[in-house]
């Protein structure tokens, strides 16, 4: 078996060392979830005519805390979506007058609703992936394996299986040490990730065959 | 001479390749000119999601309970709205008696408070889930708040949303009751599965449900198949003893049994036989609605759809354009670092990069490709695919190479590519099968953009660089 020089021991301690801390973080406080994969507040507000979204936040920057997402809601734009980490009746009241005066529209029930949104649970974002990232990735290792059996079958076989596992492990950790909020883009980065090692992995033991 | 007009011809064809594929080709429709050339097809995260809330359904119903404490049916049960916080808030239930006729109207909630668990909450979630799954929704989110069970459902819109909104907060409960006293005979528990078949007749063409009933279901259902007949009495009239068939509670329809039932496999015809498509297709969706319905299992809580939306993707705009633009810039480095390291090699297989590009913006229009967040996964790594195989051609192709050395070049580089190329070709296919958008969207893009930097590198790229030596 090959031997590791001193510097590939201590990357992979630190690699291990990582996994392992951002497995601890996963497990007792999980991952800091970005503002729409959290508990979150929406207030939906009748416009009922042509706005600005930069408006919209400029009035929501005023009157609401935190980090704001400010979408358009209904086919026909006529509602102003804006989702907050939580809001007080207080402020929800303070921008829905702030949204009256500016936009000249008469106050009505029907004027602003709120909805309280549940966080949403990150295996249910996850658990898509994982059959076709595994099956995908079987599959490549054989071929690798088959390809390469030169260069020790099981060995190309287990570093085309670990190697993906390991680096998307490493990246996930990243995110749960340094608290990068887990939002929309943190599984196609995760999935480019993936696809990266293994043309990686392949070019290795080209590389490795020459 | 010869050799510069191919290059020329190539250059010309790869320009038109690009005029159609970005202008597009203009036909006069009517009095407008309109491209034909079919538009791109965005995915929810890129034009949009329909969001359901479904609380729990607090309301109750009024049940009459006679002096022996059985439920005395009447024609309606009243259900009514009762706001849980102002009446009865020490009591789940208010009860009336009527001395005169002898029984009791319990005002009983259509969700009792021990079965408003987290575990039933969580059940309602997975079974939401199945039914999206089952309904090949592509794409979505189901958020559950463990305190109130509050659940909030984000699902694409398209033309479909609203047919799957309505199947979202249906109970799903199934029940075969003997006509007379009510009593349950079969219920959903007893189901194995159900399918959906339909059979062309001389009359048209008729949609059923074929419900297959378990073990237990089977035994059952032989039973009531030999118990539940037409039959003549002493005096010769003829007696029929009817079952009833229930779903969400409404009686579909009260029949006897012809012939017993041993196979545990019960049809049930959607309407009439039909030649009409609209209305055989109306019932199609109809069948599959309740087959869904049944398969994914009954809901412990009933849930009211409290509000749906439309609501745009938070991917603007800006954010779009941003996206593009550097998706442009990684075309435009690779296409430097080519010309710059491989000088008029590299120049020319910038010619067939672009056709590439043309190839895969045109492939993804006629292929039913959504473009979404994970698209730009896909362009990157054909990106990175289409610097490496060239980079592994032209690194063998200088000044001095002869017509035979580029043919050598050119097929030694696709050789030492062709495991990157597999590679991917590998994941492209799986991820191809999966349902899920995400997944989806990266594989076909994928499978598409290699099959397109084959075809152009092998048809245009190499036309070019083997004639482009004098």
């Amino acid at each position: 078996m090959k031997q590791l020089s001193k510097k590939q021991k201590i990357i992979y301690a630190v690699i291990i060392a990582i996994i392992l801390i951002g497995i601890i973080i996963y497990c007792t406080i999980g991952f800091n979830l970005g503002l729409m994969f959290s508990n979150n507040k929406r207030i939906d507000i009748y416009i009922g005519k042509d706005f600005s979204i930069s408006d919209i936040k400029q009035i929501a920057d005023e009157t609401l805390d935190g980090k704001k997402i400010i979408q358009t809601a209904e086919l026909l734009d006529d509602y102003a979506s804006v989702t907050v980490k939580d809001a007080s009746e207080e402020q929800i009241e303070n921008f829905k007058t702030k949204i009256i005066e500016k936009y000249n529209i008469s106050e009505n029930s029907q004027l602003v609703n709120t909805i309280d949104v549940p966080s949403v649970k990150i295996i249910d974002v996850m658990k898509y992936y994982i059959f076709p990232v595994l099956l995908a990735t079987i599959i490549s290792a054989v071929y690798l394996a088959v390809r390469f059996r030169k260069q020790n079958i099981f060995r190309v076989f287990l570093k085309t299986i670990f190697m993906p596992i390991i680096i998307d492990a490493l990246y996930f950790s990243i995110i749960a040490i340094f608290r990068i909020p887990f939002n929309e883009f943190v599984m196609p980065i995760a999935l480019f990730i993936y696809i990266i090692t293994l043309i990686v992995c392949a070019y290795k033991f080209k590389k490795d065959e020459k | 001479m010869e050799r510069n007009l191919k290059i020329v011809l190539v250059t010309l064809i790869v320009i038109l390749l690009t005029l159609i594929s970005f202008v597009g080709i203009y036909k006069k429709d009517s009095i407008l000119y309109k491209n034909i050339i079919a538009d791109y097809l965005l995915s929810s995260n890129l034009e949009g999601k329909r969001v359901i809330e479904l609380t729990i359904d607090t309301s109750t119903n009024e049940v009459k309970y006679d002096k022996d404490g059985n439920v005395v049916e009447d024609s309606e049960n009243e259900t009514t709205s009762t706001d849980t916080t102002e009446e009865n808030t020490d009591e789940e239930t208010d009860t009336t008696e009527n001395t005169e006729d002898e029984y009791t109207i319990v005002n009983e909630p259509v969700n009792p408070e021990e079965k408003l668990t987290v575990e039933n909450y969580k059940i309602t979630k997975k079974i939401i889930e199945t039914r999206l799954e089952s309904m090949n929704v592509d794409n979505f989110i189901v958020r559950l708040n463990e305190e109130n069970g509050k659940i909030i459902v984000e699902i694409p819109e398209n033309g479909r949303t609203d047919e799957i909104v309505s199947n979202l907060n249906s109970v799903g409960d199934f029940e075969i009751v003997d006509q007379e006293d009510n009593t349950v005979l079969l219920n959903e528990n007893d189901i194995k599965e159900v399918l959906v078949g339909y059979n062309t007749t001389e009359s048209g063409t008729g949609v059923y449900l074929n419900i297959q009933f378990n073990k237990e279901g089977t035994s059952k259902l032989e039973e009531i198949t030999n118990k539940y007949i037409s039959s003549t009495d002493e005096e010769g009239n003829t007696v029929e003893k009817n079952v009833t068939l229930k779903m969400e509670g409404e009686e579909l329809f009260s029949t006897y049994f012809s012939e017993t039932i041993v196979n545990g496999q019960l049809p049930l015809t959607f309407g009439s036989a039909t030649t009409d498509v609209s209305t055989i297709q109306q019932y199609l969706q109809n069948a599959s609605s309740v087959a869904i319905l049944l398969n994914s299992g009954k809901m412990p809580l009933k849930y009211n759809i409290e509000s749906q939306e439309f609501v745009k993707p938070i991917i603007n705009e800006k954010i779009l354009n941003i996206s593009i633009y550097v998706l442009i810039g990684l075309v435009i480095l690779s296409f430097i670092y080519l010309i710059i390291k491989y000088k008029k090699y590299g120049a020319l297989t910038v010619i067939g990069s672009v056709a590439v590009i043309d190839l895969l913006l045109l492939a993804i229009r006629y292929t039913n490709v959504y473009l979404s967040i994970e698209s730009a996964i896909a362009f990157i790594i054909l990106i990175i695919l289409n610097t490496i195989l060239l980079k592994n051609i032209l690194k063998n192709i200088n000044k001095k190479s002869e017509r035979e050395d580029i043919y050598k070049a050119i097929k030694n580089g696709l050789l030492e590519s062709m495991d990157i190329i597999i590679v991917l070709l590998i994941i492209s296919i799986v991820f191809t099968f999966i349902k899920w958008a995400a997944i989806n969207t990266v594989g076909i893009l994928m499978f598409w953009g290699i099959i397109c930097i084959l075809i152009s590198h092998l048809i245009f790229t190499r036309t070019l660089l083997l004639n482009s030596n004098k």
